[in-house]
């Protein structure tokens, strides 16, 4: 290191904070509840070449794939926009999938920070805005051009002038142009306000730029990783998992190498890219990749370029998770964690006990019609699944991983839209079997108020294939789509839902960790008695007597 | 002999004060908390304080007793509550355990998360609904509800929370079930949603009732109990409680909403940091409490701190956002960091030096201590680096060990790093420091202030210490420290006015008001808040109604604050809410949304007893002429500017005489904590022997 570990210490941790500062401003002047309540959308500073440096934690951890797909798409759009070109209060905007996080609705903003005349660091901010236009938040489309508007890395400012055309073009193209806009100006606002920060830091810390900064971080952060895979025995170890896909099962297969230079995950073997949306760009195979290992391995080290150095990714391209253009990619999200399961499948036989087991998969759902007031509407909103189980806890109910997109609240779903929600409860006996059991399901039934249809985008995994149990421990439930209680409908496609019709919706349960005869018998009596686990799933899986909890019911 | 008595029950220690409030002389005693019953040591301590003083007829000569208390707090982080059943709308009985669904940690795979406070089997669905509106969707089965009771009183539950959707708009439901709980089980209490926090978004507002509830048996017993004790003695005043949001309450108030208690200690130092700004008439002022694990600090404009209505309890990580119950109060907004004297270095596998958040705590405390702690500590930094005295910690009653702390600091981080002594301890010093600038900073950021403005005013242990350092770091260019800050929290209690607050939801865009609703739910509140403190005898003429809206642009979903006129609105006065949520916005983001909505979310109203003026007892500045200060001699200390030790002034706090005035370098030692004033700062005493440091721009 060339500072001193106090400097770097101090220096670091303000770059965090300018990171966190201005995912905030983001947040709070942001226009879609996507952004506002469910915090999808990330915040990050990047050195002058584009390099990652310092990502907000907890004003923007939205999910790894908006993260790090920026992180990873910075330094290709800056080739496009060399310095040269580039002056004080502009700002690019762009969403191309295969540079950026994969699909279209997460918009980037990009800005560069100048000090004495010299470019010296990018902010950047991602979002998930309310609209993109095309067939909207979809699984069913046939490319990327069917999916939605798809911007290249353009100026949406030019030296603090906006460039409208750009502006018009978005907004003549989105079904709600004042979200989108609103969104847009928050983000460039808080790119702004970041950058203003990081002159405040060069000029407080006498410093003309962040090269020996940015290297010492991208350094110590690569040699702790480095560190960390050579306590990993050196070897080979692979994972299948297979999916539902969308009409036939698809199977990815992650093989890990751990190396003395890094480690290296090759997805050989994996499908073959599909004609509909859930094709994952590399960027995103990579990001699920990156954070699946930084949570094993270092997960308290801040995330930066020198986590990624030591990491090496391949995919076969024209696979699914390597897509060629034009691909459909706009539900990506649906297929991310298999990817997450493929790489703590294959981790789990070499480091067991800094693994999760296989998660839920989490339901976003989109809906759009006509209100109660007879305007237009779209509105996107998640449900939950199960966790899967830590090698040491019980998996989180109701909570998805790895993503991390929170829910929107009954209320204001209600308020601001005009779905109506009937249910939305933890499934019982759904989190998997074992010693730590799986997380539960989270289920939601709901309608749309009114008596026009709307049209509702199904986009579920996990309806045949459920989360896996690791090192002996039981698979979590399935999801479920069912309209009006009895008829499964296809995870994938769009349907029109009826004035009335009902919909049940679940990611299904997490998988658990070790096997379920050896979990505490007075850990399965309070779930037997929470109704969370049926005395006939104790019985038969956990082999548990239920005449205690009999005991308990006469008392 | 008018006596106001102010206590203030923390989880260490517990702060009595005697105000008397004809000589404005102050009485100060600490103890250590009696954890099992928190109230005798209290009790035991004002006996003896009422000895010391001399009082005789207690019916007479107190004239208010106000007390602070972390019990609602500890019972909630303990699981020493009541046992609590939770009465909801059928199909979400989950919300108080799936919460937000969200991971509070990205990589932290072995996130943990408190456990709700009731568990599943005593949350119970019912059969009823309304909507947004307020509209009765299905009518409440009554029958289910029943039977949901008896199987409570089965399970011999104490207390029930009912927690209805879209309770805010329509509270009957909820009232419905109350009247069925008096009428059938009268032991048992209960909190309704619609009372305790009516605010949109469910699982904030499940979350506050069900901590309401869990707690609401045992603080009412904690509080008669104290109460018949009192009385016993003597004194005839009811006792008034200190809430979170920097009022004080009748203790009837706090039986209904223990959640209000939750921040009263913390609170009663931002008032006393309040009250120190009124008295040198500082409109804006940085309240910086700085502890042995923990540095709080809060804004302060025009007597006023800066509150929210956001606050988590029982969190699993002390520091991270999201780890905690909801709990959806009026709180004063005090940013919390894992910064205090106890806090400890370590060396972290990037080979970088962490300070925090783990805390040697007192005992073993820092390695200084001499009890057995090994780990360097800020403590540690402070003593090498000569801002501490060995010989005069705690007014010499104790004394520290310089050589542990050296071997600490050399052996866990000196060697490792490669630094020698005195960079390890300045490095400690700046990485606290820096910890807590950055969150200082993040915290006035999302105000839209800026601290330069401000005046820092120090207490608890450490602030002193460290103020002038942090100060510099902000940009600040005056910092206060007022004498006796040890006890300020319960100082804080004698200077704050009786007052409550409320909140209703009303979610609607500005320009499709329904004035006749608004101004319905406006008046209620008014009302309830001039008939509770009608009660606690303030007369309704000096009741000031300050009434708030949480506003925003329509489809944002974060809102900010804005300030609403009193009496009956008018189209007039929506034009003026609407220029004032402009100007309010801008004053935050720096920029305004032409052409957007502005919708209302939250309607508050606080009612305010009269300001209690706190005359304190002033020292006359003897014969002295400012700047024969007696000094305690000099010692090493190490300044930045100085690029190292040199030789500076200590002087002895209660020595110093009114009007001196001291340049720095310098440093002031006083029983609970020393001042340490950096070169280029200019200190000035003032006739309560109040230091006010500042430094030329």
């Amino acid at each position: 290191m060339a500072l001193n570990p106090i400097d770097l210490e101090v220096i670091w941790n303000r770059l965090i904070f300018i990171a966190e500062e201005q995912g905030k401003a983001l947040y709070q002047g942001s226009f879609s509840t996507i952004i506002g309540e469910a915090e999808d959308f990330a915040s990050a500073i990047f050195d002058a070449k584009g390099n990652l440096l310092a990502q907000a934690q907890q004003n923007g951890g939205g999910t790894p794939a908006m993260l790090i797909g920026m992180a990873r798409g910075v330094k290709e759009i800056l080739r496009k926009f060399p310095a040269s070109n580039l002056v004080p209060g502009d700002c690019i905007i762009c969403n191309d999938p295969w540079l950026l996080s994969g699909h279209q609705p997460d918009i980037t903003v990009i800005a560069p920070v100048f000090y004495q005349g010299i470019i010296v660091a990018f902010t950047g901010t991602s979002a998930h805005v309310a609209d993109m236009g095309g067939r909207g938040f979809s699984a069913d489309c046939r490319d990327c051009f069917e999916e939605a508007l798809l911007i290249p890395p353009v100026k949406l400012f030019n030296g603090n002038i906006p460039n409208t055309v750009v502006f018009d073009f978005i907004e003549s193209n989105v079904r709600v142009p004042d979200q989108v806009r609103g969104d847009l100006l928050a983000q460039a606002s808080a790119n702004k306000i970041g950058g203003k920060k990081i002159e405040d830091l060069l000029e407080e810390f006498g410093l003309e730029n962040l090269f020996t900064v940015s290297e010492d971080i991208f350094q110590s952060s690569e040699q702790a990783l480095l560190q960390a895979i050579s306590n990993i025995p050196q070897g080979e170890y692979q994972k299948e998992v297979r999916l539902d896909g969308f009409d036939r099962e698809l199977k990815i297969i992650a093989t890990v190498r751990i190396r003395k230079s890094g480690l290296e995950v090759d997805f050989e073997g994996t499908s073959p890219q599909i004609d509909r949306g859930i094709n994952c760009t590399l960027n995103v195979s990579y990001a699920y990749v990156s954070h699946a290992v930084k949570s094993a391995l270092v997960p308290e080290i801040p995330n930066n370029e020198g986590i990624f150095r030591p990491l090496r990714i391949l995919a076969p391209e024209g696979s699914l998770l390597n897509p060629r253009r034009p691909a459909p990619v706009m539900s990506r999200d649906v297929v991310y964690t298999f990817i997450s399961a493929a790489v703590y499948g294959a981790l789990s036989q070499a480091v067991p006990s800094r693994v999760i087991a296989d998660s839920g998969s989490k339901a976003v759902t989109q809906i759009r019609g006509v209100n109660l007031q007879g305007k237009a509407f779209i509105y996107t909103f998640q449900v939950r699944c199960g966790m899967g189980a830590r090698p040491t806890l019980d998996g989180l109910s109701g909570t998805n991983y790895p993503g991390n997109v929170g829910s929107v609240p009954v209320e204001i779903i209600e308020t601001v839209s005009p779905i109506f929600m009937v249910k939305k409860e933890f499934v019982p006996d759904s989190g998997g079997p074992g010693k730590f059991r799986g997380g539960c399901d989270h289920e939601m039934t709901f309608r749309v108020r009114g008596d026009r249809p709307a049209l509702i985008s199904c986009r579920f995994e996990r309806i045949h294939h459920p989360a896996k149990g690791f090192l002996g421990g039981g698979d979590g439930s399935c999801g479920r789509v069912i309209l009006n209680g009895n008829a499964p409908l296809h995870a994938k496609k769009m349907y029109t839902l009826e004035p009335g019709d009902e919909i049940t919706v679940s990611g299904g349960g997490g998988g658990g960790f070790f096997p379920a005869v050896e979990r505490a018998p007075e850990l399965v009596l309070r779930d037997v008695i929470d109704g969370l686990v049926t005395v006939e799933q104790a019985e038969r899986d956990y082999k548990v007597s239920m005449r205690e909890y009999n005991d308990f019911k006469a008392h | 002999m008018p006596y106001q008595i102010g206590f203030d029950i923390g989880g260490t220690f517990t702060d009595v004060v005697f105000l008397n409030r004809d000589t404005g002389e102050l009485l100060l005693r600490k103890a250590l908390t009696t954890p099992k019953d928190p109230s005798q040591s209290a009790l035991n301590i004002i006996r003896k304080a009422i000895t010391d003083v001399g009082l005789v007829d207690l019916s007479q000569e107190i004239e208010s007793i106000i007390h602070g208390t972390t019990l609602v707090v500890n019972a909630i982080v303990e699981r020493r509550g009541s046992r609590t059943g939770l009465i909801t709308t059928k199909g979400f009985r989950d919300i108080i355990e799936a919460r937000k669904e969200k991971r509070y940690d990205l990589y932290d795979i072995f996130i943990e998360l408190p456990q709700p406070l009731v568990p599943r089997y005593l949350r119970r669905g019912v059969t009823e609904r309304s909507d947004e509106r307020g509209t009765i969707l299905q009518p409440l089965d009554l029958e289910e509800t029943d039977k949901i009771l008896k199987d409570f009183i089965k399970e011999k539950v104490e207390s029930i929370a009912v927690c209805f959707l879209h309770s805010y708009r329509n509270p009957r439901h909820e009232f419905f079930v109350r009247d069925l709980i008096c009428e059938k089980a009268p032991h048992i209490t209960v909190s309704l949603s619609s009372e305790v926090v009516p605010e949109i978004r469910e699982y904030e507002r499940f979350s506050t009732t069900v901590c309401n509830a869990y707690t609401q048996p045992i603080l009412a017993g904690y509080l008669s109990k104290i109460e018949g004790v009192l009385h016993d003695m003597g004194v005839q005043r009811d006792l008034t409680v200190m809430l979170s949001h920097g009022g004080i309450a009748s203790s009837e108030t706090a039986r209904r909403f223990p959640v209000r208690v939750m921040e009263s200690g913390p609170a009663g130092g931002v008032m006393a940091a309040s009250f120190y700004g009124k008295l040198k008439g500082w409109k804006r002022i940085v309240s910086f409490d700085m502890g042995g694990t923990t540095a709080k600090i809060c804004l302060v404009e025009d007597g006023k701190p800066m509150m929210t209505n956001d606050f988590e309890v029982a969190k699993i990580h002390r520091f991270k956002k999201g780890s905690g119950l909801a709990v959806k109060i009026s709180t004063v907004d005090m940013i919390e960091i894992g910064a205090g004297g106890g806090s400890i270095a370590t060396i972290d596998r990037l080979g970088l030096m962490k300070v925090g958040p783990a805390s040697a705590g007192a005992n073993p405390g820092p390695a200084c201590y001499g009890l057995g702690g090994n780990d360097p500590t800020v403590t540690d930094a402070d003593l090498i680096l000569g801002y501490l005295n060995e010989k005069y910690f705690l007014g010499g009653q104790m004394e520290l060990v310089h050589e542990r702390a050296k071997e600490a600091i050399e052996e866990k981080l000196g060697s490792p790093l490669g630094l020698n002594l005195a960079e390890v301890a300045w490095g400690i010093r700046r990485v606290v420091d820096e910890n807590m600038t950055n969150a200082a900073r993040m915290y006035a950021f999302e105000k839209g202030k800026d601290m330069k403005a401000y005046t820092l005013i120090a207490f608890g242990g450490a602030g002193p210490v460290h103020a002038c350092a942090l100060a510099r770091k902000l940009g600040i260019t005056r910092v206060f420290v007022p004498f006796g800050a040890g006890v300020a929290s319960a100082v804080g209690f004698l200077c704050t006015p009786l007052s409550i607050d409320f909140v209703r939801s009303y979610v609607t865009p500005l320009n499709q008001i329904d004035l006749e609703v608004l101004n319905r739910l406006l008046k209620e509140m008014d009302e309830e808040g001039f008939s509770i403190l009608g009660k606690a005898g303030i007369p309704k003429k000096d009741i000031e109604i300050h009434r708030k809206a949480e506003m925003r642009y329509l489809g944002q979903s974060h809102e900010i604050s804005v300030p609403i006129p009193a009496g009956t609105l008018s189209q007039e006065d929506l034009k003026v809410i609407h220029s004032t949520f402009e100007k309010e916005y801008e004053q935050i983001f720096s920029r305004t949304n032409p052409g957007y909505h502005i919708e209302a979310i939250n309607w508050r109203v606080l009612a305010r007893g009269p300001e209690l003026g706190l005359h304190l007892k002033s020292f006359d500045s003897r014969d002295g002429n400012g700047s024969d200060v007696i000094g305690k001699g000099r010692r090493s200390v190490y300044f930045e500017e100085f690029n190292g030790y040199d030789q500076v002034l200590v002087f002895d706090r209660c020595r110093l005489l009114p009007g001196s005035v001291l340049k720095g370098p310098a440093i002031i030692e006083d029983v609970e904590s020393t001042t340490v004033i950096g070169p280029g700062w200019t200190t000035e005493v003032d006739e309560f022997l109040n230091l006010t440091i500042e430094r030329e721009d």
